[in-house]
């Protein structure tokens, strides 16, 4: 009986071991979609509606979920309470805690990061390309995530238990 | 209107105990910003205008005098021991001005100014860019000159009786001014108090459409008015001045339209429209004294045609906001036997 609890608890736990991880592939690219969303939200406040950046991101921020959301939001902060801080520098701050609470990958963040030191700094016209810019890397970018996506999701899942049931026959 | 809450706007605070607008200050970058308040109330109370450029140093600018700041903070007359400006510092001011956000600024950009939330204003030179001949924009600032707007409430008292006839009807009024006399401050306070009401002379308020083409007599900021300019007054901000008094006249229906600034022969054909709608008409224009006005074609026919009925004319001979005279305009005889002295120097 109690080899049977143990088996099942090394089953389970090696399982939902794999189900994280099979998450994690999953979370990337939906976080790069509120990402693109995000950029595309925002080209709207800025060259149609010529909102100031700490407006534009503070709106942007309320209408996408965390850490996303969190990220805009931040960014407006920085800039509205950071000394004579510059937009770009804003964003590169608030990109430091997006990097520890998203699912991002450090090829994602260095898209995000050249975008920022543009961001405001220039006319309609250069942000307009900038923005338009960045919205096609990171459109890139979820491509590839959602192909490993689909490569790795279902294997964790399944791994994970499959791992769990050979330990437990292997000590069996 | 989306409200600005942002940290630095607090409109009313000053520096120093003078009158000079913190806000001010806080747009320039932290090393300059700690020389300048140092700056004794005098001089303060006196700043007309900030200018930065570029490898130059800090200019202020009074009334009647030139200073700059030095490194530790002193004003002096000796422009080499100034704080000399770097393209450094000139760009956090951009990027403080603009909010970061300098694409939303363009029409601004186009114009080479900047007005900002307590009505100041922030002339711009540079690199001109151009678009199929026309000025696009302006790149590499080198120049910011910060023009510090002060409200002077009652600066129109010697002047809105004669602009009131007995029926309590507007008259058509004419400021002419050299620039830097006053002009834009007594017509926005005339505006205040004909919008408002002036019970000393038992006149009520009445509408007042307001042109305000340039962003300087209402001060515009996001949408809200930085002056008092008075209860009933409609403000079309950032309106060219010959369209905008056409939609007044048709979207508004105001008794009084004002304007700054007139003389191109667009303006003048939109005045006679603003004339023959029965509304009153109050605007300025740069020059000396009516004789100089005569000598422009589009103003002479204006003038000759006894179109206003009053004619205010403006100098610094007494300081700033000399009203050098008041005439009739359907007859050209004087209204006041001499100049009077302005409220502006107190």
């Amino acid at each position: 009986m109690l080899k049977l609890c143990g088996a099942l608890l090394i089953i389970m736990a090696l399982g939902i071991v794999g189900l994280v991880i099979a998450g994690n592939y999953s979370l990337r690219p939906q976080q790069l979609r509120y990402l693109i969303h995000g950029i595309k939200m925002l080209e709207t406040e800025m060259l149609y509606g010529l909102t100031p950046l700490p407006i534009a991101l503070k709106r942007v921020g309320k209408k996408l979920p965390a850490p996303v959301g969190q990220f805009f939001l931040n960014t407006a902060d920085f800039l509205i309470k950071g000394e004579g801080l510059t937009a770009g520098e804003a964003w590169e701050m608030a990109l430091n805690d997006l990097a520890n609470e998203s699912a991002l990958l450090p090829e994602d963040l260095d898209v995000l990061l050249y975008f920022g030191q543009g961001l405001g700094g220039s006319d309609r016209e250069e942000q307009s390309k900038n923005l338009k810019l960045v919205k096609e890397q990171l459109l890139n970018q979820e491509r590839k995530a959602e192909e490993q996506r689909a490569k790795n999701q279902k294997l964790w899942q399944y791994l994970g238990f499959s791992l769990g049931a050979v330990i437990v026959l292997i000590l069996i | 209107m989306a409200k600005i809450t942002i940290g630095y706007l607090d409109k009313t605070a000053v520096v120093n105990k003078s009158n000079f607008p913190r806000y001010i200050i806080d747009l320039f970058p932290v090393r300059l910003r700690n020389l300048l308040i140092q700056l004794p109330a005098f001089i303060l109370d006196e700043l007309e205008e900030i200018r930065l450029r570029i490898n130059r140093p800090v200019l202020l600018v009074t009334s009647t005098q030139h200073y700059t700041v030095d490194l530790k903070g002193n004003y002096t007359e000796e422009y080499a021991d100034g704080y000399w400006v770097t393209s450094d510092d000139l760009e956090k001011v951009l990027h403080k001005i603009s909010q970061s956000s300098i694409y939303a600024w363009e029409e601004e950009f186009k114009r080479g100014y900047i007005t900002v939330p307590g009505g100041h204003r922030i002339g711009l030179s540079g690199r001109v860019i151009l678009d199929k001949g026309l000025v696009k924009s302006i790149k590499e600032i080198s120049g910011l000159n910060f023009r510090i707007a002060r409200e002077l409430p009652g600066v129109a008292d010697p002047v809105v009786p004669y602009l009131i006839d007995r029926d309590n009807k507007t008259r058509h009024t004419l400021i002419i001014s050299p620039p830097r006399c006053g002009k834009t401050t007594l017509l926005r306070d005339i505006i205040r108090q004909l919008s408002t009401g002036i019970p000393s002379l038992g006149f009520k308020g009445v509408n007042v459409g307001l042109v305000d083409e340039r962003s300087e007599l209402a001060g515009t900021f996001c949408g809200v008015p930085q002056f008092d300019i008075g209860l009933r007054t409609d403000v079309l901000d950032g309106c060219p001045k010959a369209q905008g008094m056409i939609m007044l006249i048709r979207s508004m229906a105001p008794q009084v339209i004002a304007t700054d600034e007139i003389g191109t022969i667009e303006d003048i054909n939109a005045m006679e429209e603003v004339l023959n709608a029965g509304i009153s008409l109050i605007t300025t224009v740069h020059g000396k004294d009516l004789m100089d006005i005569r000598q422009r074609p589009n103003l002479k026919k204006v003038i000759d045609q006894r179109c206003f009925q009053r004619i205010i004319v403006l100098s610094r001979s007494l300081g700033v906001g000399t009203i050098e005279a008041i005439l009739d305009g359907t007859v050209f005889s004087p209204l006041i036997a001499k100049p009077l002295k302005g409220k502006a120097v107190s």
